[in-house]
C-alpha cells in the first residue's frame, strides 16, 4: 500500500496486528486475516494485540507461511475449488514443515491449517507399514523388546 | 528437528482420524510406543458369518487371507534405467475389502468384501463374473458388471484385491 499523502479520500485503515516468531523475525498481519487464529482472535478482543506478539513456539520461516495461510483464507473472492488447489500446493512440503505447520496451527487455534496439514499427513501414512512410516518420518525410538513382544501378541488376530 | 514420536496425542489422534481402514490404524500403533498410546486399540474388525446376498438363500462368506498380507507389496525390482516397473513402488496402494469365499452349492469364488459408509451397507467385488470385473451392493441387492475397465481381470500376488491409482 502506498504511504504517500495525497488529497484524495484515503483508502479505509487496515487495522494490523504484528507477530513476532521465536527467532526475533517480526510480521504484519491485517486483523481480518489474523482472525483465522482463535488464539489471536482472543488477544484482540481482549486488546492485547496492539503490541508486538511474541510466539516463541514458532520460527519466522513457519510464521511466514502461517501468515501466508491466513492471508489466503481471508481472501474474498476465492472460488472453493482454486483454494483447494492452493491448499493442495501449501501443504507439498518436507515432512519436518508438516510437522512445524501442525504444531504451529494447534498453537494458534487455526482449525483450516490444522485439517489440512493433519490430513495430508493421514493421507500420507494410508497402505504403509510401520517400518515404512518409521522411515518417512525418521522415527528410531520405536518398542522396547518387551514392548516388540507385547506388539506382536497384540496383533496376533491380524495374523490368525 | 521435527520429532514425529512426540507429537502430542492429541495432534496425533488428528492425524489417525484420517485413516480409512482398521488395518491402517493397527499399523500406526504399531509405529512406536508412543503413537501406540495416543490411540486405543480397534477390536478385532473380522467379519465371520453370512450375509443375506440373495433373498431366497443366504450365502456363507469365509474369510480365507490375511487381509494384512494385501499389503505386502512385490519385492522391489532393480531399478531399470528407464524406470519400468519399479514405478510399482511409488504408487500408493488402497485397501478395498478383505477378501471371502462366495460359496453356494454350486461353485466357490473369491470376493472382496467392503463396508460404505454407513455400516449396514456393503459392497462385494469379484472378479468371477464372466471375466469381468463386477460387484454387488447390498442396497440394490443385485450384481452388475463394472463397466468402461481394462478386461480381463486378474487377482494380484495369490488372489488379493488392490487398487492401484
Amino acid at each position: 500500500m502506498s504511504s504517500s499523502s495525497s488529497s484524495s479520500l484515503p483508502p479505509c485503515p487496515k487495522k494490523m496486528i504484528t507477530l513476532k516468531s521465536s527467532d526475533g523475525e517480526t510480521f504484519q498481519i491485517e486483523e481480518t486475516a489474523a482472525l483465522q487464529s482463535k488464539t489471536l482472535e482472543n488477544m484482540i478482543d481482549e486488546n492485547c494485540a496492539s503490541t508486538p506478539i511474541p510466539l516463541r513456539s514458532i520460527n519466522g520461516k513457519i510464521l511466514a507461511k502461517v501468515v501466508e495461510f491466513c492471508n489466503k483464507h481471508a481472501e474474498v473472492g476465492v472460488d472453493a475449488e482454486s483454494l483447494h488447489a492452493w491448499d493442495a500446493e501449501f501443504v507439498n512440503v518436507e515432512y519436518t514443515t508438516l510437522f512445524d505447520y501442525i504444531l504451529a496451527a494447534n498453537f494458534l487455534e487455526i482449525p483450516t491449517l490444522l485439517d489440512l496439514a493433519s490430513g495430508v499427513v493421514g493421507d500420507m501414512i494410508k497402505g504403509k507399514t510401520p517400518d515404512e512410516i518409521r522411515k518417512m518420518f525418521n522415527i528410531n525410538d520405536a518398542f522396547s523388546p518387551e514392548e516388540e513382544e507385547e506388539v506382536r501378541r497384540a496383533n496376533q488376530w491380524a495374523f490368525e | 528437528m521435527a520429532e514425529w514420536s512426540q507429537m502430542p496425542e492429541d495432534l496425533l489422534r488428528l492425524i489417525v482420524r484420517r485413516l480409512g481402514t482398521p488395518f491402517d490404524v493397527l499399523r500406526f500403533r504399531s509405529v512406536c510406543s508412543s503413537w501406540r498410546s495416543s490411540v486405543a486399540p480397534i477390536p478385532n474388525p473380522f467379519w465371520r458369518g453370512s450375509l443375506r446376498i440373495i433373498p431366497a438363500r443366504g450365502i456363507r462368506l469365509r474369510r480365507v487371507r490375511l487381509p494384512l498380507q494385501a499389503h505386502h507389496l512385490p519385492p522391489r525390482r532393480p531399478r531399470s534405467p528407464a524406470g519400468g516397473c519399479s514405478k510399482l513402488m511409488n504408487l500408493r496402494v488402497l485397501e478395498l475389502g478383505h477378501e471371502y469365499v462366495l460359496r453356494d452349492s454350486m461353485d466357490t469364488d473369491k470376493v472382496a468384501l467392503l463396508y460404505l459408509d454407513n455400516e449396514n451397507d456393503y459392497a462385494l467385488l469379484t472378479t468371477s463374473w464372466y471375466g469381468n470385473l463386477a460387484m454387488f451392493k447390498s442396497g440394490e441387492r443385485r450384481w452388475c458388471s463394472v463397466p468402461d475397465m481394462l478386461s480381463p481381470y486378474h487377482d494380484m500376488s495369490k488372489g488379493e484385491f488392490y487398487a492401484l491409482c
